[in-house]
């Protein structure tokens, strides 16, 4: 598959991903960023989210995250194929024998 | 057969010189993401991306994900090999009938069970970090400090809904991709560049896509 097909298909694949889990992903924020001195449930940290901001506070931050999603995978290629095709370059010089 | 053996060295080395420039292009984004969720933030997009560039605390908690990323990949790929076997598709990549996509579903979520483990503790001590900057002055002296004042079980602090989200993640990021790939074959975009890799080609030229998440 070339590189331009395969960049976008992974940063839709990764952007939808994004969007689908992006609650959960909010939750679990509530969680594991809450000072560790109170120990916080994934359900109290949904409830407070709910109470504080409504239905839109589980999607605060989604923007920059499917962005985010974007410019990962549209770099993730072209870094990948520059850098395999600089090894083999290497390699190649090093190797007389190379057929 | 498993993804990872059939790879070679290089190929291995270029992606993980993928992995580390897509985590350090994409960090800043993702410590304003974590801003925005968390419950004291308010403001758009623009008042809170200022506020992150002003307060010159962008990167912390970024070697969480450098330090995870290529463990996680590796062991993403070598469950999906197996995760695929597990629920009847073939070994090789792609070959979902069309009544197939629970299936892709299926082996992509159950990825996420080896995949929370490890990815658990590396999330805390990097949201530690991206929402306390001032406590912490890295990973390592981060992972010291938790471990000692609340014991090792608080790294695991957030592992059910983290498991929930990795699920609904991997389940939906392998059956997009998979069923996307499959159309753009079907429209002849796609075959080129997976033609010399033969062999486990399909699953070979998924390698660097997953890496999305961390």
């Amino acid at each position: 598959m070339n590189s331009p097909a395969r960049t976008r298909i992974s940063g839709i694949s990764g952007a939808c991903s994004w969007l689908l889990s992006f609650p959960l992903d909010t939750v679990k924020t509530g969680v594991q960023g809450a000072p560790l001195t109170t120990r916080v449930s994934a359900q109290e940290a949904a409830v407070a989210l709910l109470r504080a901001k409504g239905l839109a506070g589980l999607y605060r931050g989604a923007l920059p995250s499917v962005l985010r999603a974007f410019l990962v995978s549209g770099t993730r290629f072209s870094t990948y194929e520059c850098a395999l095709a600089l090894l083999r370059r290497t390699d190649d010089a090093a190797t007389p024998l190379a057929i | 057969m498993s993804a990872p053996a059939s790879l070679g060295a290089k190929e291995a080395v270029a992606g993980a010189a993928a992995g580390v420039t897509g985590t350090l292009l994409g960090f800043p984004l993702d410590t304003l993401k974590s801003r925005m969720q968390s419950a004291g933030s308010s403001g758009g997009l623009l008042h809170n991306a200022a506020a992150v560039a002003r307060s010159g605390t962008v990167y912390r908690g970024v070697s969480s994900p450098l330090l995870s990323m290529t463990l996680l990949n590796t062991i993403s790929f070598a469950t999906y090999a197996r995760t695929r076997d597990l629920v009847g598709l073939p070994a090789s990549g792609g070959g979902a009938g069309d009544d197939a996509w629970w299936r892709v579903a299926a082996a992509g979520s159950l990825v996420a069970v080896p995949v929370t483990v490890v990815s658990t503790p590396f999330e805390l001590l990097k949201l530690q970090q991206q929402l306390a900057p001032a406590r912490y002055s890295g990973s390592a002296a981060a992972a010291v400090s938790v471990v000692r004042t609340h014991g090792i079980s608080a790294l695991f602090r957030g592992m059910g809904v983290n498991f929930t989200r990795e699920a609904v993640f991997l389940g939906c990021y392998f059956t997009a991709y998979e069923r996307i790939r499959v159309q753009l074959q079907a429209h002849g975009v796609a075959e080129g560049a997976a033609v010399p890799v033969a062999g486990g080609a399909s699953l070979h030229c998924l390698r660097p896509g997953v890496l999305l998440d961390s």
